[in-house]
């Protein structure tokens, strides 16, 4: 191979450069990544139908061919056909249009191992009640304790919630929520082992348990825990918790019908998803395709920052950003106790940073209809609701302390996060029967 | 001859359809099992089943076997993160195969009717579908 390497990031842009040179040849073309990231490219119709363009193609494999360098292939495997491979409907839905110009669209059709929900459409809404994600894209910043006293404060005021506890590979909320006593019998991840054969819906009665957090309220929480006091081995189910199957719809899909199923039986005001830390597959799911408010919970570090532009940077492709981006909602963990206002205001001009560099249209925020929003705008998704550190959130258990959460603390800590998160999920919802 | 599985696996593909349009079942029937089973071993061999070395135009004796008894052995051998995405085309339970024998090409014509080879066609597409899919993820090239 002659000239400098290519590497990954560099060979989508030289396949696009190279491919736009030839635009007369089709008016859709397809650039195909592999599981490797190597890239071939797609024509519609067969090899027949270009016999009078021959020389043409042949430039183009080569031109390819020498441009994408280890991300490539030899010319002669350069160029695909759409009939040769009869790709099926539901494969070209993940395809999405890169480039426009010259009369010619060049899609990508990236073929993934993990990851495809990130980008995917939302599912079609089922439910009447709002829901919230609750996500960090590192851990450890508490996440799931936050929930926990939002959920206590929401059943104090009246509301049943309902929490799933979705952090299947490092589960927190189930046993934080219910004491050993209180444990269903089965949790999520039996499941989904039992839906993989069809046996979903005969475990479901035994999967649901009240908290014993809230019993003096006027509210309740319910969790659906990820694991019950029959789950048995933990790790062998866990591992068959992604696992795909002919008959079975894809994991997200299952995942929506299994917490719409709860939903229309329990009917909560107000469903809380605990998802996994981190870019996986499910929080991808609960992020992206469930309609739900999304909390994004981040200190003020530079790696918390990068993790999150990485994952922001890839919404920017995202079909349906306008609506995802209305429901994100960015939660300052663990602000210290001392220099609130300096630490805060550090936090909001990193988070600031990052919505315009990603999520924020580039326009002046006076602008009608723009998606846009000033550094000190307090209604903007970048302007963060504030956890603050607290000595009682340390080595949280309130199952197991008689007087469970004090009012006072909870207050201290999350008074603000809870007002703006209560605001952001129940806007437009009637709340005349709650208070 | 160097093995080709691929290629053998579309070339028994259009051959049993161009039979299966003429009403020859009993031929069009004996190909598509053919047909499956070269598909699957093209997918299985991307993905690291190894060949026999004292036969090298044969696989490993475990999978040196026909369709019938090869659809059930494919979700076992494709475990895995990526190899699992093309078990999970298939139904191992429900082997459209199990009705196949490779030794029906010393019987007679009236043996194999056509409801025996449209299930049999299905089952060659669904195994198809599965290499299809494994080009289009660069597994084969």
């Amino acid at each position: 191979m002659s000239g400098p390497p290519v590497f990954f990031e560099q060979a989508l842009t030289k396949a696009l450069e190279t491919v736009k040179q030839f635009h007369g040849l089709a008016r859709e073309v397809t650039l195909l990544r592999d599981f490797r990231g190597r890239i071939r490219l797609l024509l519609p119709g067969s090899a027949v139908d270009y016999r009078n363009k021959e020389r043409t193609i042949k430039r183009l494999a080569d031109s390819l061919s020498a441009a994408l360098g280890g991300y490539g292939f030899p010319p002669e495997q350069m160029i695909l056909y759409h009939e040769a491979l009869a790709i099926a409907a539901n494969e070209w839905s993940d395809r999405f249009a890169l480039d426009q110009s010259d009369g010619m669209t060049i899609h990508l059709l990236d073929r993934q191992i993990t990851g495809q929900d990130w980008l995917k459409d939302p599912f079609t809404p089922q439910n009447s009640n709002p829901r919230a994600t609750l996500f960090g894209v590192k851990g450890g910043v508490g996440r799931s304790t936050a929930l926990i006293i939002w959920a206590w404060h929401l059943a104090q005021r009246g509301k049943r919630v309902l929490v799933f506890d979705l952090d299947l590979e490092s589960p927190g909320v189930s046993s934080t929520l219910l004491p050993p006593e209180a444990m269903p019998d089965f949790g999520i991840v039996d499941w989904f082992v039992e839906d993989g054969v069809g046996q979903g819906d005969l475990i479901t009665p035994e999967m649901l348990a009240v908290s014993p957090l809230a019993s003096g309220s006027r509210g309740d929480i319910k969790i659906v825990p990820a694991f019950g006091s029959k789950t048995g081995e933990y790790l062998p189910k866990l591992a068959r918790c992604y696992a795909q199957s002919a008959e079975a719809a894809p994991w997200g899909e299952r995942l929506e019908r299994m917490v719409t199923s709860f939903e229309r039986n329990e009917q909560p005001d107000l469903v809380l998803l605990d998802s996994r830390a981190g870019v996986h597959d499910i929080a991808a799911v609960a992020i992206t395709r469930m309609n739900a408010f999304s909390l994004l919970f981040a200190v003020d570090s530079a790696q918390t920052w990068r993790a999150y532009s990485f994952l922001f940077s890839h919404w920017k492709r995202h079909a349906r950003l306008s609506d995802l981006r209305q429901r994100m909602q960015i939660v300052a963990a663990m602000v210290p106790e001392t220099n609130r206002g300096e630490h805060l205001k550090r936090f909001r001009e990193h988070a600031w940073d990052l919505f315009r560099e990603c999520l924020y249209d580039e326009v002046p925020a006076e602008a009608a209809d723009a998606f846009s929003f000033d550094l000190n705008d307090e209604e903007a998704p970048h302007y963060p609701a504030p956890v603050f550190w607290h000595r009682a959130l340390q080595e949280f258990e309130p199952c197991a302390q008689a007087e469970g959460i004090e009012g006072k603390m909870a207050a201290e800590a999350m008074g603000l996060f809870m007002d703006r998160a209560d605001r952001l999920v129940f806007a437009g919802v009637d709340e005349d029967n709650a208070e | 001859m160097p093995v080709d599985y691929r290629d053998a696996a579309a070339r028994h593909f259009e051959d049993a359809n161009h039979l299966h349009s003429m009403g020859r079942w009993a031929n069009a029937d004996h190909l598509f099992g053919l047909s499956a089973e070269c598909a699957l071993k093209a997918v299985m061999l991307a993905l690291g089943m190894r060949m026999n070395p004292k036969k090298p135009d044969k696989p490993e004796a475990r999978y040196a076997v026909h369709i019938d008894k090869l659809w059930m052995q494919f979700p076992a051998f494709a475990s895995g993160r990526q190899a699992a995405k093309y078990a999970a085309l298939m139904e191992p339970q429900s082997n459209p195969f199990q009705s196949w024998d490779v030794n029906q090409r010393y019987h007679h014509r009236s043996e194999i009717t056509r409801e025996r080879a449209d299930q049999h066609k299905d089952g060659a597409e669904k195994a198809r579908a599965v290499l299809k899919m494994a080009e289009l993820d660069g597994v084969i090239i």
